[in-house]
């Protein structure tokens, strides 16, 4: 503790030296330290992006050269089946679309072909005339 | 084929009934209040139906468009048993399809207390598949 004033005076004149060596550094050098602050701010930044972008570049070509067969392949069998999906799509509902047309527009509505009521009736229709045809 | 999983949705679907034709609109228009909610493979029915249509005769497309709000009520099953019938009437001759159609212009002649006899003689166990004007499924 009693040496405390001592510490604090001693660095007191370094810093004093170390302000006046600054104070009188030639333009020159001065110059020369300040380029050198910016080059190496620069180059602090500049090697993240790089090393990312140069990377993911990098294993992606990788990634193609090597396997653009089968990418290619995979491509083609994904245009494939949507192409086979679209298409039998497309027919089911020119299948659906042709009957239901039909039974749409025919003269026998569609309710007559589950009217239990018609149905029981043509039943006892039937029946009627099988039992007055002649043995 | 992942890729395919996440296109084929986008690339498959249907219109929206704003995105439709005004002309389709029209063909379509008893679906109308419904067709949002309609899935895919239905609206591609009926616009397929709606291409058809300028080719029908004028009874026909009055018949269709009367006719195609409670179609697209009945269940998918409802409608496949009217389709198969309908497939068998349809390969019959056409003395027994005009016979049919006789006996259905007779039928609605009975009146209507009739009817509902006939209807309800019919309701027992096992025989009674559904009455298509009641039920309520799926749109389609």
């Amino acid at each position: 503790m009693s040496n405390m004033p001592d510490e604090v005076d001693f660095a007191g004149r370094i810093r004093d030296a170390l302000n006046h060596g600054a104070a009188n550094l030639g333009e020159k050098t001065s110059v020369r330290l300040y380029e050198a602050r910016c080059d190496a701010l620069r180059h602090q930044a500049a090697p993240v992006a790089a090393v990312s972008l140069a990377s993911f570049g990098h294993v992606l070509a990788e990634t193609f050269h090597h396997h653009y067969r089968g990418i290619l392949a995979l491509v083609a069998l994904a245009v494939g089946a949507l192409g086979v999906q679209l298409w039998q799509n497309e027919q089911e509902a020119a299948e659906l679309a042709e009957i239901d047309s039909a039974l749409l527009s025919d003269e026998v509505p569609p309710s007559a072909y589950t009217d239990q009521g018609f149905l029981e009736w043509l039943h006892r229709l039937s029946e009627r005339e099988e039992e007055s045809l002649p043995e | 084929m992942v890729s395919v999983a996440f296109a084929a949705p986008l690339i498959i679907m249907t219109p929206d009934w704003s995105d439709l034709p005004t002309d389709t609109q029209q063909v379509l228009a008893p679906l109308g209040p419904e067709w949002n909610e309609l899935e895919s493979a239905s609206r591609r029915k009926w616009l397929q139906i709606a291409e058809r249509y300028p080719k029908m005769r004028k009874d026909e497309q009055e018949r269709v468009q009367r006719r195609m709000k409670d179609w697209a009520k009945l269940t998918p099953e409802q409608r496949k048993v009217t389709r198969e019938k309908f497939k068998n009437v349809r390969q019959a001759a056409p003395e027994q399809r005009d016979a049919l159609k006789q006996m259905w212009s007779e039928y609605q002649t009975l009146p209507a207390d009739e009817r509902d006899r006939l209807k309800q003689s019919t309701v027992k166990p096992g025989i009674r598949s559904g009455n298509p004007s009641t039920a309520v499924g799926p749109t389609r």
